[in-house]
């Protein structure tokens, strides 16, 4: 399904926000070239075509991003993240994995692919492949060069990939994201990189959904709910005066 | 058919023909016979064990026999005897799990000394506990005699052998057909042989036999109502019997209270507290002894709108927490001594961005593994200082049950009040010791805030630190103009990343000042017993009601010995330092390791001191001494007692 990203979507009756508000005055430090700049302005980006409230967190209607690196991620952080896949918690997981051959990200396309992920409900992981130019500044310098050594992943029900974009990338293959056994496949290829939705299965309950906290907690409520308990272990005094 | 009751030194060899006995009585004669009269003694106190094997239910029978106690106005604590592993053999002296009951007239702080009754299952649990010197001399032992005959002739050997020998060290056994008469009543006698054992000592203490029967249905509510009734009336079993075959019996005052009390162990005390406190979320990786916490919260929590959110490890758990408090409301994470270690990096980052957090460690054996289901003091200096670099943190250490209820409540206030991490200190004694205190009375203060989301007031900023105090109201996330980037790193009052030394320096400033702020809210703790004297006993933690008994018992020996005992342990309250100088010596009780000065290495230039000996110490700068005892169990009053007294002079008795 396109999204037409262009255009800011208004709903009647929300304020409008311009891309200023999701722009701290908190200037980051990161080097000249360095895919964070990059990443940065596509969150801002989606935050202002999905035109979301920069303050407002009504709790069950949180939008939240985790951006995390390959190390933090893959490393020290690995079972906390297979864990948070698990848990399946409506969280959008951004890998800025730059230790690994791929496609830069420093320019941003239109269609990038961070603007479906925000209408998942549940846990979506997004590997974003980085350049680090200072470290690693050729790194993906074969695959920049020979548009060939990527692959683009297209699916009515993945992403289309607009008549621009396909005049560079002609690597394409037709991947349907609900086909778990193509997506190990296309995850164990590192050569060309393959890019695009790899699997989704939104059936999987989400952490949300079973751990609802249900009614409105009021102190007459807690009241309730802690002399329930303390009844079960309650000594009475006796009603009346004891003899010998 | 014969009963052979009572055994006496040279008791027969099996199969040989019981002695002339006066309550031996045939099942013609029982109808007829005159019993001779029973003597029922008046006692202040007791303290009675039940123990058998894993899974034979002799925790049930304590626990019960404690309920049924405090339902007839004794004063009663109960004390956990668990064994290390989940099954350890069958038979095996290091696997004996039951139950200590002290029993008194009065309110009963501690769980005693040594015991004045003991029931075992078999004779090795019983070995057990005489090798731990837990019996008095002289004690009374009920003991199952099923092994006398056993099949297996190095048992059947073993039982004879040991009854023997616990006849010659003068204790007082009495065999028992448990199993016989079980039998009677059910067909399998593994099930219920508990319940039996509840009857005869409901006799023994001339306890209401109703108030048993609706125990029984209290604690095995859940289960087939025919369950309950084959234990009724193995309870009956086993009253009748003690009745009819025991010689003695005892009646301990009951003292009447007008107000309403709970019995409940010290870890259902936290999660009550949890629960109270208004918290919603409570994170924990299992751990022992702290598990039962969050099993039983994971029973309640929810019905009041809360989560038990079972986190992949203590981490995690940690920074769940973290980031539950983070987005508005002060989350709680349990765990003890191992899990700790795992967290300080968390806790340290909750400090750095003054995010509130409550973590609760209900400490065990340590260090590393150490000994799971054994109390000890040992994490005290850990809470306070194991994170790196400078992270004031709040400490306070539960004293009873009914503090483990308080503290967490004040604990929560405590942590969004000053944006801080604030510990409370349990053990794995008071964890599963149970005591009658009065029933808590709701007050909606308790209670955590809804959610701030007003709009912060303009120019705020979210560490604009207060100069005097250091505290700054929380910005939470979603408040219109409050939107700001949290950070470990350190940084300025807008919450920029600090390169700068002034900034940095502000930071550890406040920080450590919010302490400051809070110290001056509290109260010293009163004194037990005279403010000035000879020696002054200072405690934090489970030891309290031990402490005071021994000093009691010393001050009624004339002793001018007096006790002080911590809750808060960061910060202290103000005027701890001047009741210290007040006496001549002063002495810490913990049961964390401090070195022995008899040892040949140990000098006054190696000695390590105890935790709050140490903290005493460099504070106060008084010469504080420790006596310390790491021994997997509560310390005895008799054991501080026997501690004390060479510190103290020798008095004459006033009378």
């Amino acid at each position: 399904m396109t999204m037409p990203i262009t255009h800011c979507i208004l709903r009647t009756g929300d304020e409008h926000h311009e891309l200023a508000d999701y722009q701290s005055d908190l200037l980051p430090r990161w080097c000249s070239g360095c895919g964070d700049n990059a990443i940065l302005a596509a969150m801002q980006r989606l935050c202002r075509d999905q035109n979301l409230a920069p303050e407002k967190m009504a709790r069950p209607d949180l939008h939240v991003f985790v951006s995390t690196g390959d190390g933090d991620c893959l490393s020290i952080g690995a079972a906390h993240w297979l864990h948070a896949l698990r848990y399946n918690m409506d969280l959008t997981v951004l890998l800025h994995d730059n230790h690994i051959y791929g496609l830069t990200k420093k320019q941003v396309s239109p269609t990038s692919p961070l603007g479906t992920k925000s209408n998942h409900k549940g846990l979506s992981f997004v590997r974003i492949l980085q350049r680090c130019p200072e470290f690693m500044p050729g790194m993906f310098d074969p695959w920049v060069q020979d548009p060939q050594r990527t692959q683009m992943l297209s699916h009515r029900d993945g992403i289309t990939i607009s008549p621009a974009l396909s005049k560079i990338y002609r690597n394409q293959r037709e991947h349907d994201p609900a086909d778990l056994a193509a997506a190990r496949e296309i995850a164990s290829v590192e050569d060309p990189i393959p890019v695009g939705i790899l699997y989704r299965d939104e059936s999987v309950p989400r952490y949300e959904e079973l751990r609802h906290a249900g009614a409105l907690r009021t102190p007459a409520r807690l009241r309730r709910g802690l002399e329930a308990e303390l009844d079960k272990f309650t000594i009475w005094p006796d009603a009346a005066p004891v003899g010998a | 058919m014969t009963r052979y009751v009572a055994a006496r030194p040279g008791a027969p060899t099996p199969g040989a023909a019981p002695p002339e006995n006066p309550l031996e009585v045939s099942n013609a004669e029982a109808a007829f016979a005159v019993r001779p009269p029973k003597r029922v003694s008046a006692l202040d106190e007791h303290i009675v064990e039940v123990i058998s094997d894993s899974g034979e239910g002799a925790q049930r029978c304590g626990q019960s026999l404690g309920a049924i106690a405090a339902k007839s106005g004794n004063g009663v604590w109960t004390v956990e005897i668990i064994p290390a592993e989940i099954q350890p053999p069958a038979r095996s002296v290091a696997g004996a799990s039951g139950n200590r009951i002290r029993l008194g007239a009065r309110q009963i702080t501690n769980g005693g000394d040594e015991a004045d009754l003991v029931v075992a299952f078999n004779e090795q649990v019983l070995l057990g506990r005489v090798g731990a010197g837990e019996l008095k001399p002289g004690c009374t032992i009920l003991l199952e005699s099923m092994w006398r005959d056993d099949r297996d002739a190095q048992i059947a050997h073993s039982y004879a052998e040991t009854v023997e020998a616990l006849l010659a060290q003068g204790y007082r056994v009495i065999e028992i057909p448990m199993d016989r008469e079980c039998r009677k009543v059910v067909p399998d006698p593994r099930r219920g042989k508990n319940m039996f054992v509840l009857g005869m000592l409901c006799s023994i203490y001339s306890l209401d036999l109703e108030l048993a029967r609706e125990q029984i249905a209290i604690a095995f509510g859940k289960k087939d109502a025919k369950v309950v009734a084959s234990n009724v009336r193995l309870l009956e079993a086993g009253h009748a019997w003690a009745e009819e075959q025991l010689d003695f019996k005892y009646a301990i005052p009951v003292t009447r209270t007008t107000e309403p009390r709970v019995v409940i162990n010290g870890n259902t005390a936290l999660a009550l507290g949890i629960l109270a406190s208004g918290m919603e979320i409570c994170a924990m990786y299992p751990i022992t002894p702290a598990t039962s916490v969050s099993h039983y919260l994971t029973e309640i929590f929810e019905r009041v709108g809360g989560v038990v959110h079972q986190a992949e490890d203590e981490i995690a758990a940690c920074t769940f927490a973290i980031g539950a408090s983070y987005a508005g409301k002060c989350a709680v994470t349990i765990t003890s001594g191992p899990g700790y270690s795992l967290k300080q990096e968390g806790i340290g980052l909750a400090v750095m961005a003054e995010i509130p957090l409550v973590v609760i460690d209900v400490q065990r054996g340590g260090p590393s593994t150490g000994q799971p289901t054994k109390p000890e003091q040992g994490d005290l200096l850990s809470v306070l200082f194991g994170s790196h670099g400078d992270a004031p943190k709040v400490v306070l250490a539960t004293s009873g049950i009914e503090d483990c209820f308080y503290a967490v409540i004040t604990a929560r206030k405590i942590a969004e009040t000053f944006n801080t991490v604030v510990v409370v200190l349990s053990d794995a004694s008071l964890a599963t010791a149970q005591q009658p205190f009065p029933r808590p009375v709701f007050s909606e203060e308790w209670l955590a805030p809804p959610v701030d989301q007003s709009p912060v007031p303009a120019g705020a900023l979210p560490y604009g630190w207060d100069e005097t105090t250091g505290l700054v109201r929380r910005s939470i996330p979603g408040q219109p103009n409050g939107m700001h980037t949290a950070t470990g790193l350190a940084h300025d009052r807008a919450s920029h990343v600090a390169y700068d030394a002034t900034s940095n320096e502000d930071g550890l400033r406040s920080r450590s000042l919010k302490l400051a702020a809070l110290q001056r809210t509290l109260r010293c703790p009163p004194v037990f017993g005279d403010d000035e004297g000879d020696l002054l006993v200072v405690g934090w933690g489970s030891t309290k009601g031990a402490i005071e008994e021994a000093v009691a018992d010393l001050r009624a020996e004339g002793h001018r010995v007096s006790a002080l005992h911590l809750g808060f342990i960061q910060p202290m309250p103000s005027g701890i330092g001047d009741i210290l100088r007040r006496f001549k010596k002063v002495i810490t009780i913990e049961s964390n390791w401090s070195d022995r000065p008899t040892d040949a290495l140990i000098d006054e230039e190696n000695r390590r001191y105890a935790a709050l000996a140490m903290l005493l110490r460099s504070r106060y700068l008084v010469d504080v001494d420790c006596w310390t005892e790491v021994r997997g169990r509560p310390i005895k009053p008799g054991s501080i007692r026997a501690a004390l007294l060479p510190f103290l002079a020798p008095q004459a008795v006033i009378s």
